[in-house]
């Protein structure tokens, strides 16, 4: 049995700030056995989302409030190779802060032409790209006056399961920031640096949607 | 240099939808377990293997969570929830002949492997 690791940049399971991390951060690790690695993972194909999915904007009659933004990015491995055809999800909170789940109580304004949730895969260059609102603000119970910054959640897979990749992408200059416990749970502020999404005109469309990028960098190994 | 990990939320529900293995007569079930023993009902378990494929099953409001699936000897676990920065992960073997396997999580007494 080892500690705590923080490998890679990630953060520790047990982060006190973060009071969800209590009664959930294991607390027995192991390394992998080598005979438990394995290098395969899920296959996707175009079966496996509908166009439609990446423009979080054209899901209902009627177009979202807030500010539009197109969000892009590369996946790649740890050679900083592309990862083509991999599956990437995202969901978020509307323009209010406000989430469409049954379990988001926060007093802000659902959106009738707001669901929150894309999907795409990449291409062969490793690129997706996804239309939405820019997600605001929200208040959490954590800890008195607690406002997460706002973000948008990602779920990425790699060439194996065990790249499998859960993270969150923030805006620049996010007064938040130092505020927040799960932000700053990523200790190395190098590291943290990587989960801020950069302003990018060249992803902007003009007269339309203002541009971010954010390139997501996963553990797995390139091909030999 | 790798983007590091954070939690899935309380709200990953919206864009994460479950999604089911390659259809077989196995299944596995159990019930994910906070420090304090309960039940946890916002966790997502995803499994994998080359034969079974990929599965995606969130906890309903006891916690639980099944899969069925093709014949395979194991499958790799990962649990996603609020309060967990990054996943954990673990492995499930099956005995010869069970139909039913029972695979609780107890995310704090439970052993897992570095992730």
């Amino acid at each position: 049995m080892i500690g705590q690791i923080e490998d890679l940049g990630d953060p520790p399971y047990d982060c006190p700030e973060y009071r969800s991390t209590e009664l959930r951060a294991p607390k027995r690790l192991y390394l992998l056995p080598e005979e438990l690695h394995d290098p395969t993972g899920p296959v996707f194909g175009a079966s496996d989302v509908d166009p439609g999915d990446s423009d979080l904007t054209r899901q209902h009659a009627g177009e979202p409030l807030g500010e539009r933004i197109v969000v892009s990015g590369r996946v790649l491995d740890s050679g900083g190779r592309p990862i083509p055809n991999t599956l990437v999800e995202v969901w978020q909170a509307n323009a209010a802060g406000r989430y469409a789940h049954d379990v988001d109580r926060h007093p802000a304004p659902l959106d009738p032409n707001f669901t929150g949730a894309g999907r795409c895969l990449t291409d062969a260059d490793g690129t997706y790209t996804f239309v939405t609102v820019k997600p605001g603000a929200y208040p959490w119970q954590n800890h008195p006056n607690a406002w997460r910054p706002a973000h948008i959640h990602f779920s990425v897979f790699g060439r194996a399961f065990a790249d499998r990749l859960v993270t969150q992408m923030y805006f620049p200059g996010d007064p938040l920031f130092a505020h927040d416990p799960i932000f700053q749970s990523v200790r190395d502020p190098i590291a943290r640096e990587r989960l801020i999404s950069t302003l990018d005109l060249e992803a902007t469309t003009p007269e339309w949607a203002l541009g971010y990028r954010f390139d997501v960098a996963l553990r797995s190994t390139p091909f030999e | 240099m790798t983007t590091p990990s954070q939690t899935v939320g309380p709200f990953f529900a919206i864009g994460l939808d479950d999604h089911p293995c390659v259809e077989g007569p196995l299944r596995l079930e159990g019930c994910v377990h906070d420090g304090a023993g309960e039940p946890v009902p916002d966790a997502m378990v995803e499994v994998w293997s080359p034969q079974a494929g990929w599965g995606r099953c969130n906890t309903d409001a006891d916690g639980r969570y099944s899969f069925s699936f093709r014949e395979t000897q194991h499958l790799d676990v990962q649990v996603f929830a609020r309060g967990l920065l990054k996943q954990v992960r673990t492995r499930a073997t099956f005995a010869p002949g069970a139909a039913i396997t029972t695979f609780d999580v107890r995310l704090q007494d439970d052993a897992f492997f570095v992730v």
